[in-house]
């Protein structure tokens, strides 16, 4: 490398560097520190794979969860109730703990896992099983001729099997600061109502209502006094379509005849649902505990709230 | 009798009879070497370690004659074409990538399979099931990415030095067919992990095929290149043909055509040191001639050391190949954009017709720049004699940023400020402020974004996001209604317990209906936050 040496001289280091090349022997220490740096990097990548491995397929299945979580709600909740406590008369509750210790399977007969019958019953759907349950559960997966993918199958599944972990020995969500705050209701909390259900008296006076909180309970954006969302939306739209019981766009103007007033009416038609039946949907049965679940104040603010629709 | 195989007839046992154990195993050790390096002995090879001139005649030029892969380099450079300038090796280094793409490739490829029913969860086993499988995908993507980048910069340098010029005109025809066919690679190889982000950004692309004109000729195309009208299965299985087969053998094909013909020519000198209109490549003097055995060779592994160790930590610590959700394609992500690279053809696109703009004009370029040397036969290579080529490739090169540019949502895309906020806070296909909060400080309660500052403590990751919402509301507020704006506008932020280790945060936004008044219109949108979703607070 002699001659390079010398037709050097004169040349700024910048012009070598991109002119020349480097003295061999110092290519070649360069060259052997890279791939030393090399198979260092790939060995310690190497080595935390089976942590990385861990983390990923954890972090796949919350987010499994979360998608579930999402179909969970625009697809199932308007039968199977917000929180999967059920609706009576129209589909069972979901969120129970005999679903997760056996009892329900056992009844069924059931000898597969938990989540094999789950994806089967939401992939193929089952007919009406009986007159408490007259209707059917409807094809989900796009095997069976419904609209989800295999995949979105398995998200609501995953979704629906996260409620059992509530119901392991030893599970308790939360730090502290979270209890605090004002907490969503947690499957404990709701064991014990702390409040003086209205009845299903319907002379009860009622005090006066709030629209604003009346039209959070119905959307299910506020829970009810006993902790779980009412779910009127899933059945009842308010734009005249027709979900399960008839839509209540201008209810308010809908006074059927033999009532004195329309409070009264709505009155009746939450806590007594069976009472009058409005023509044409005979044979869907509404609810019949709202009046344990609400208090005089909820009541009287959903029927505020239902006033307002013209 | 005579035995037809006696041991001692066999070469090596021979010459330990003739000339000791030592130095028979010696001459056979180097009889080996000579053999595996096509003409270099043990001697030859200390020699070139130790940096010594060679010996005449040369015997580092025999691999060249003799070797397949060696008889594809030149035996000896000009010095004026050794360092990093004029070609920044970057030829060299988009071989390079070719071979790094198929060996990663080759990984991945045995845990793909090409269906829409199982790519999606290939991709999930690859990434949480194979070791060493996210940092391959990552290196294939990187290196993907990174070739495009390559090539066009090979390009551009050959362009600038003019060095497309009498005679090498075909070598830069078949390199425009090889920047296509990265291209191509890139693009077909963007569909595989079937999610929102290939499948979408794929339509937009794909789309172009079908406005191909005629319409006949349109509508065939489509069917050829998707196997349906719409992207499907026949599509991906397609899409895959093409990146692991048709094109590796076209681009093979071309990568040796390419290489033959450097070798034919020599490589172009830089233009200052050529007199106008010369070509001396091929007649290199003997004393600038740098040997390829050793010294162009060391250069070359040490540049692919360098080059995968910078792969490497980026892949390590700056960048995880993206995975959207699973294809949707009844579900458009809001803001689609197509991959980088194409990103000026969808700029076009917002300017006019999808015929003229995505087709037309992108094919009279591409052929314009194959046939390029066949009418630029002005004789100068000085950068100071092409003064109006070079603003040329200039004015290219801003047109292609400022059209890319154009073609982000950035520019031109109009949608309700209402989805906007919802798309900053929480993209239905990325994670986005909302889910980026640690779950733990994910506080459950009701807040109204106009009073954050009391009601959500500044430690929570919440107060950020809160700050971030609030900002935007009120510049929907002010907004004009016919720009988008939400007048009146009251947003909310609900966060609620929905399962254990799953959080439900509501984004709620209700506004002034401008066409009804009195009216109010509202939107809502539901984030499900699990504990293990997010295990670093974000990606």
């Amino acid at each position: 490398m002699s001659e390079n040496v010398n037709e050097s001289r004169g040349k700024t280091l910048f012009q070598r560097l991109f002119t020349e090349l480097l003295p061999i022997e110092q290519r070649a220490l360069m060259g052997t520190l890279v791939f030393i740096a090399i198979i260092l990097a790939v060995g310690w990548v190497a080595l935390n794979e089976p942590r990385r491995m861990d983390i990923y397929t954890a972090q796949y299945e919350g987010r499994s969860i979360q998608r579930g979580a999402s179909i969970f709600v625009t697809n199932c909740s308007s039968c199977h109730g917000a929180r999967g406590e059920g609706i009576a008369g129209v589909a069972p509750a979901l969120n129970t703990p005999e679903m997760f210790d056996g009892t329900h399977l056992a009844e069924l007969g059931w000898t597969g896992t938990l989540e094999d019958y789950l994806l089967l019953t939401v992939a193929a759907g089952r007919p009406a099983r009986s007159a408490d349950w007259p209707n059917p559960m409807p094809t989900w997966s796009q095997d069976y001729g419904g609209p989800m993918r295999p995949d979105e199958v398995e998200d609501v599944v995953n979704f629906i099997l996260n409620w059992g972990l509530a119901y392991e020995e030893g599970y308790a969500e939360a730090p502290a600061e979270e209890a605090a705050a004002p907490a969503a209701p947690t499957p404990e909390e709701e064991e014990a109502p702390a409040f003086e259900p209205v009845g299903t008296d319907v002379t009860v006076a009622l005090p006066e209502g709030d629209p604003a909180r009346g039209e959070a309970l119905f959307l299910g954006t506020e829970s009810a006094p006993d902790g779980a969302p009412l779910g009127c939306q899933a059945c009842h739209s308010l734009d005249g379509s027709v979900l399960v019981g008839p839509s209540l766009q201008g209810v308010a103007s809908r006074l059927p005849e033999g009532y004195e007033s329309i409070d009264l009416y709505l009155h009746e038609a939450i806590v007594a649902p069976s009472a009058y039946i409005v023509p044409g949907f005979e044979g869907i049965n509404m609810p019949d505990n709202f009046g344990e679940r609400l208090d005089a104040q909820s009541l009287a603010d959903i029927i505020a709230f239902l006033k307002t629709q013209e | 009798m005579q035995s037809n195989l006696d041991i001692r007839d066999f070469p090596l046992i021979k010459r330990i009879r003739e000339s000791g154990l030592q130095t028979a195993l010696l001459e056979t050790a180097d009889d080996v070497v000579q053999r595996v390096t096509a003409g270099l002995n043990i001697a030859d090879l200390r020699s070139m370690l130790r940096g010594d001139p060679p010996g005449r005649p040369n015997p580092r030029l025999r691999p060249h004659a003799d070797s397949f892969w060696m008889h594809m380099r030149p035996g000896y450079y000009n010095q004026a074409v050794t360092g990093l300038y004029p070609t920044f090796r970057l030829g060299f280094l988009s071989t390079f990538f070719f071979a790094l793409e198929g060996i990663t490739g080759l990984f991945l490829m045995v845990f793909y399979t090409p269906s829409t029913e199982y790519a999606y969860a290939d991709m999930l086993n690859i990434l949480s099931n194979v070791p060493l499988g996210q940092f391959m995908r990552d290196l294939h993507r990187l290196g993907a990415e990174a070739m495009v980048i390559i090539v066009a910069l090979h390009m551009l340098r050959t362009y600038i030095t003019a060095s497309y010029k009498k005679p090498r005109q075909f070598t830069w025809a078949t390199g425009i067919i090889l920047l296509i066919v990265t291209l191509a690679f890139s693009y077909t190889g963007y569909l595989l992990p079937w999610d929102q982000l290939a499948y979408w950004a794929v339509t937009i692309g794909a789309s172009m095929a079908e406005a191909a004109p005629p319409p006949v000729v349109g509508q065939f195309v489509n069917i050829l290149l998707k196997g349906a009208p719409d992207l499907g299965a026949a599509g991906l299985l397609r899409f895959y043909l093409l990146h692991v087969f048709a094109l590796p053998a076209i681009g093979t094909i071309f990568l040796g055509v390419h290489y033959y013909k450097v070798i034919l020519h020599g490589h172009s000198l830089p233009p200052e040191d050529e007199k106008v209109g010369e070509d001396t490549a091929k007649r290199v003097p003997p004393d600038v001639r740098r040997y390829y055995l050793p010294d162009i060779q060391a250069a070359e592994v040490l540049w692919v050391g360098v080059t995968m160790l910078a792969l490497i930590v980026a892949v390590i610590f700056f960048y995880d190949a993206p995975l959207e959700n699973h294809a949707n394609p009844l579900s458009t992500p809001l803001h689609t954009v197509a991959p980088w690279y194409f990103l000026w053809i969808q700029g076009l696109l917002k300017l006019g017709d999808k015929t003229l703009m995505g087709v037309i004009i992108p094919t009279i370029l591409a052929l314009s720049f194959l046939v390029m040397p066949y009418f630029d036969v002005g004789p100068f290579r000085q950068y100071g004699k092409r003064r109006i080529a070079i603003s040329l490739s200039l004015i290219f090169i801003t047109a292609i940023v400022i059209l890319s540019w154009m073609g982000t949502p950035k520019f031109l895309v109009q949608t309700s400020l209402d989805q906007e906020i919802f798309f900053e806070l929480a993209p239905s296909e990325k994670v986005g402020l909302v889910r980026a909060v640690p779950y733990d400080e994910l506080i459950i309660g009701a807040y109204n974004v106009d009073d954050y500052e009391t009601s959500v403590p500044r430690s929570s990751g919440l107060w950020r996001v809160m700050r971030r919402y609030s900002r935007m509301i009120e510049h929907a507020r002010q907004t004009p209604p016919e720009q988008g704006g939400l007048p009146n506008a009251e947003a909310f932020l609900i966060v609620e317990q929905l399962q254990p280790n799953l959080k439900g945060v509501i984004l709620r936004i209700t506004w002034d209906d401008p066409d009804n008044p009195g009216e109010r219109l509202s939107a809502e949108l539901l984030v499900p936050v699990h504990r293990d979703a997010y295990p670093l607070g974000g990606e």
